[in-house]
This record gives C-alpha cells, structure tokens and sequence, in this order.
C-alpha cells in the first residue's frame, strides 16, 4: 500500500508517525505499518532516524534506555507540513486531471 | 540470538552503535531477528558507515582498518620500509659516495640476496607496499553522481613523509634492479 500512495520515503512516514506524539521504535513500526501497509525494518527505521535527528526535525525523550521515544521538533513539524502540502498539491492536481 | 544482533550491528559505525546500538537491539528484540530484518541490518549499517565516513572527510566508503588508524598505517607502513631504505642508503653510501668502509658489509650483503631471490623479490615489494599502506588513509573514495566514482584526498604529514620515502627508496631499487639487468 505505502508504494502504491508513492509514501516509499522512511524519514516522511516517520514524520507522520510522530505527528501524532512521541514513540519509541516498535510503536513506529507499528503506526507505519497500520496507516501506509509499508513494513520497515528496524535498520531503516533507525537510518531514518539518525538522519531525522542530525537535521533536527526530531529529539529523543527520556526513556529507559533501551527503549526511548521520540517526538517531533517544531523544525520537524514546518518540514512535515511543507512535504504534505506538497504532496497534497500533487494529488489535488492529479485528481481533478482524472476529473476532466 | 543476542549474539547475532550484536555481530550484525558491528556492520554499523562504532560511533553510532554508541549511540543508539542499544536501542536498535531492543528494537530486534521486539521484532524478532528473521532473515529480512537480518539483511535490512546489514544494508543500514553499511550505508550508515558510507554517510559517516562523507561526513568525516567528504563522501567515501571507509577503506579498513587502515583508514581508522592512519598513524599506526604511517608507522607500520615506515617499519615495512626500514630494511628495503636501509639497504639503498647502504649501497649508495658504498658505491655511490665511495664509504669503503660499507663495500665489504654491502657485498656480503648483496651476495646473500642474490643466493635467495624470495628475499630481494620481498626487499623490491617493500617499497610499494610501504607507499600503498600510508596513502589509503588518505584516501576517500565514495559513489558520485549517477554511476561515477568520487575520489578525494586528504592530506597527513606523516602518511605523505612515509609515501614519498617508499617512492624515493622504491625507484632507487628499480634504478639497481635496471642496471642488474
């Protein structure tokens, strides 16, 4: 389901994963997994992530550890709304061309 | 279990399995190690060590052990040299600059290397492994563009000293060799 919606970018579903409020790593997996169909492995899930918190767009909380959850940063949050009105944009123009 | 999730993270950088290795094995753990996740470590770790080494020194892949120590390489490198170095400042100390002191030494010597070829086929290799082992730390070579290859160099003072001394002893070596011939 994730390739059919084009949603094959780890860092943009991570994002939205986290718009709802922070998780840890298996929360994500599952949340991705239930809103795209796409199934990441952890390896990718955590390239994602090292590359998401160099740029600042999320921080780690404190956990117990092991497994520590994580949330979206206000620099996070712009790039979410930027690629999603984006994305947005790309379907409204293609739905309304399969309209006319 | 425990122990292939560890072995499998060491294809990650140390620096990052550091930071977040043990998160990411709670994270198998949770997950179950299956052959996918397995193979899905395996490809992270190695491009998360392609974009560390890019951070560190421009995009490159890490090229061993070498690059990680570039003055231990420097030193082993200058060592592997020694014999092969001491040998042409011998023989131009001898026959060049006339030291008759050291004609007597470098016969004998001479006479042994030619009675045991494996050994001056060493003395010749010497020279260029030497200049190899120091440059590859310097060396940073990673993906460009489409299908290119991107190669950099980053100069250290004492890799260069040892690369330029294994070049200088090297074409000596091949000049005595030549002239053998």
């Amino acid at each position: 389901m994730a390739d059919d919606v084009g949603l094959r970018d780890p860092g943009l579903l991570l994002l939205i994963s986290l718009a709802s409020g922070p998780k840890h790593g298996h929360a994500m997996l599952v949340d991705i997994e239930g809103f795209a169909g796409a199934r990441l492995g952890p390896g990718t899930l955590y390239g994602a992530l090292t590359r998401l918190e160099q740029r600042g767009e999320v921080e780690p909380l404190a956990g117990d550890g092991r497994r520590r959850p994580y949330r979206l940063t206000p620099a996070g949050r712009r790039t979410l709304e930027r690629r999603l009105g984006a994305l947005n944009g790309a379907v409204r123009v293609g739905l309304e061309r399969m309209r006319a | 279990m425990r122990r292939l999730t560890l072995m499998l993270l060491l294809t990650y950088p140390r620096g990052w399995r550091e930071r977040y290795g043990p998160e990411l094995e709670a994270l198998i753990a949770d997950v179950g190690l299956t052959p996918r996740v397995a193979v899905d470590l395996v490809c992270a770790g190695l491009r998360q060590r392609a974009e560390g080494s890019a951070s560190e020194s421009g995009p490159g892949w890490a090229l061993g052990p070498a690059q990680r120590h570039p003055s231990l390489a420097a030193l082993l490198a200058a060592m592997l040299l020694v014999p092969a170095a001491a040998f042409v400042s011998g023989s131009l100390l001898a026959y060049n600059l006339g030291v008759a002191g050291l004609q007597g030494v470098m016969q004998t010597i001479g006479t042994w290397l030619d009675a045991t070829p494996p050994l001056s086929v060493l003395l010749l290799a010497a020279a260029p492994s030497a200049a190899v082992l120091a440059a590859v730390p310097m060396l940073s070579i990673g993906p460009g563009a489409g299908w290119s290859v991107h190669l950099a160099v980053q100069v250290r003072f004492a890799n260069m000293l040892v690369v330029a001394a294994a070049l200088v002893v090297g074409a000596v070596l091949v000049w005595y060799a030549a002239g053998e011939l």
